[in-house]
């Protein structure tokens, strides 16, 4: 998405919102510093939706090359920087499910000899936690199928498809039920 | 109502507001496939309504990245991240504008563009003596040394064109790198804005040709660092134009002047 402009806050909200947009005008000191604040949670995005280590580090690397290439596009208004650069690395690692062969879809992380980065997420600040606890309540709402189908792919990046394999469902009962709850959790959110 | 009900009511193959939104919610979500995703992304870039939709689930959705394991990546990341940008690389000659603006240095193909626009690095020795160097240009003269230069670049990483400021004249010379013209009709504007004000249109820049544009005394004060100059597509008519759309084909920012 392109997006320029309309960054009228007078005070980057966050450390990483800062470095970006520093980054943004080219400076590198603020992309080593971006980098160490921010990598472990992108990594552990990548590494969780690809569940292949050698891949999700090829991915990071992608990212961040993405990130300082695409900074300028960031818009401050419209996202958090850890919104903006996670969700710039879990698409990323949809494109790469949907162009390689599918991948298994009972895989685990268990043996891939990962290390837990034990800082806390640079966000953890109460407002990212109170949206998570909002959306959360809402997710609680929805029926057992569509909270499930729609955790499954946020979290594993599988696609409609993949998700009616997976459940042994019809594709388009899977799809239904998707969708309604996509409408119920839009309308629980913004009442 | 049934579960079936749904799907044909807000069908996001259907179109229709609803069916919009939801088509941005499926893509946010990650569940379309392959074809559905990659037309999916296109839309974001030429459908604004869309691309507010999709930032809106994205938005949403994110509020659930906490849940994800962090974990420490080995150094040797880094160390790729760094390559792939070409960072490893810093000679450090002098401290001409060249070097403080390596990151945005110019890719070895784009030489003769810069030869262009008369900022190459002048050579050291007296008048006349030749520099043994694979290519030989003659040194620019006075006026035309070391005038300051931002790169803007596409959303892919490639130059799309140069700009050779000079503040003194309030003029900016644009040398682009060609490309054919936009199918739609619409034409390149630039746009200057600083660190935090909107764009302020310097008017229609050319895809093909280098030419210079005078910059208007009011926006004079943004060309400086931390600037961010801008091109966009936009309708031939109105130019300037008081907003910037949304087609932004190619930015970069004011490094040093």
């Amino acid at each position: 998405m392109v997006r320029v402009g309309g960054q009228d806050r007078l005070a980057p909200a966050s450390p990483q919102e800062e470095w970006l947009q520093r980054v943004a005008r080219g400076d590198r000191a603020a992309f080593e510093r971006l980098y160490a604040s921010v990598s472990g949670t992108l990594f552990g995005i990548c590494v969780h939706m690809l569940k292949d280590r050698r891949e999700a580090e090829d991915l990071l690397q992608e990212v961040f090359v993405a990130v300082w290439r695409n900074a300028w596009q960031y818009d401050a208004s419209r996202a958090s920087a850890m919104s903006w650069l996670t969700t710039i690395a879990r698409h990323r690692a949809i494109d790469r499910l949907r162009e390689s062969s599918p991948i298994d879809p009972n895989g685990s992380l268990d043996g891939l000899g990962l290390l837990l980065d034990p800082d806390p997420t640079p966000d953890e600040h109460s407002e990212a936690r109170s949206e998570r606890s909002r959306l959360d309540d809402c997710m609680d709402q929805l029926g057992e199928r569509p909270r499930a189908l729609i955790h499954t792919a946020f979290f594993e990046g599988l696609s409609y498809r993949e998700l009616a394999e997976r459940e042994g469902q019809a594709l388009g009962s899977v799809k239904t039920w998707i969708r309604r709850g996509l409408l119920q959790l839009k309308a629980c959110l913004e009442p | 109502m049934s579960v079936h009900d749904i799907g044909e009511h807000h069908d996001a193959d259907g179109g229709g507001p609803a069916g919009d939104d939801l088509r941005a919610a499926e893509y946010a979500l990650g569940v379309l496939e392959r074809d559905d995703r990659i037309q999916a992304r296109k839309r974001v870039q030429d459908d604004r309504a869309f691309a507010e939709a999709v930032a809106g689930w994205e938005r949403r959705l994110s509020a659930w990245r906490g849940y994800f394991p962090r974990l420490a990546p080995p150094p040797r990341v880094w160390t790729h991240v760094c390559d792939a940008l070409d960072f490893a690389v810093a000679p450090e000659i002098d401290s001409s504008w060249w070097n403080r603006a390596a990151p945005w240095r110019v890719a070895a193909g784009l030489a003769a563009a810069i030869a262009l626009v008369a900022i190459v690095k002048p050579f050291i020795g007296p008048p006349g003596t030749l520099v043994k160097r694979d290519v030989v240009i003659a040194p620019p003269a006075a006026e035309e040394v070391a005038k300051p230069v931002a790169v803007l670049r596409r959303a892919d990483g490639s130059v799309g064109w140069l700009a050779s400021l000079d503040r003194a004249s309030g003029k900016v010379l644009m040398v682009p790198v060609p490309t054919p013209a936009d199918p739609g009709g619409k034409v390149d504007e630039l746009w200057l804005r600083d660190g935090r004000g909107v764009p302020v249109s310097l008017g229609f820049v050319s895809n093909e040709k280098a030419h210079t544009i005078v910059v208007p005394a009011a926006a004079l004060d943004r060309l400086a660092v931390g600037s961010v100059l801008s091109v966009s597509l936009e309708d031939k008519a109105g130019i300037p134009h008081a907003s910037q759309s949304d087609r932004l084909v190619a930015a970069g920012p004011i490094e040093t002047m």
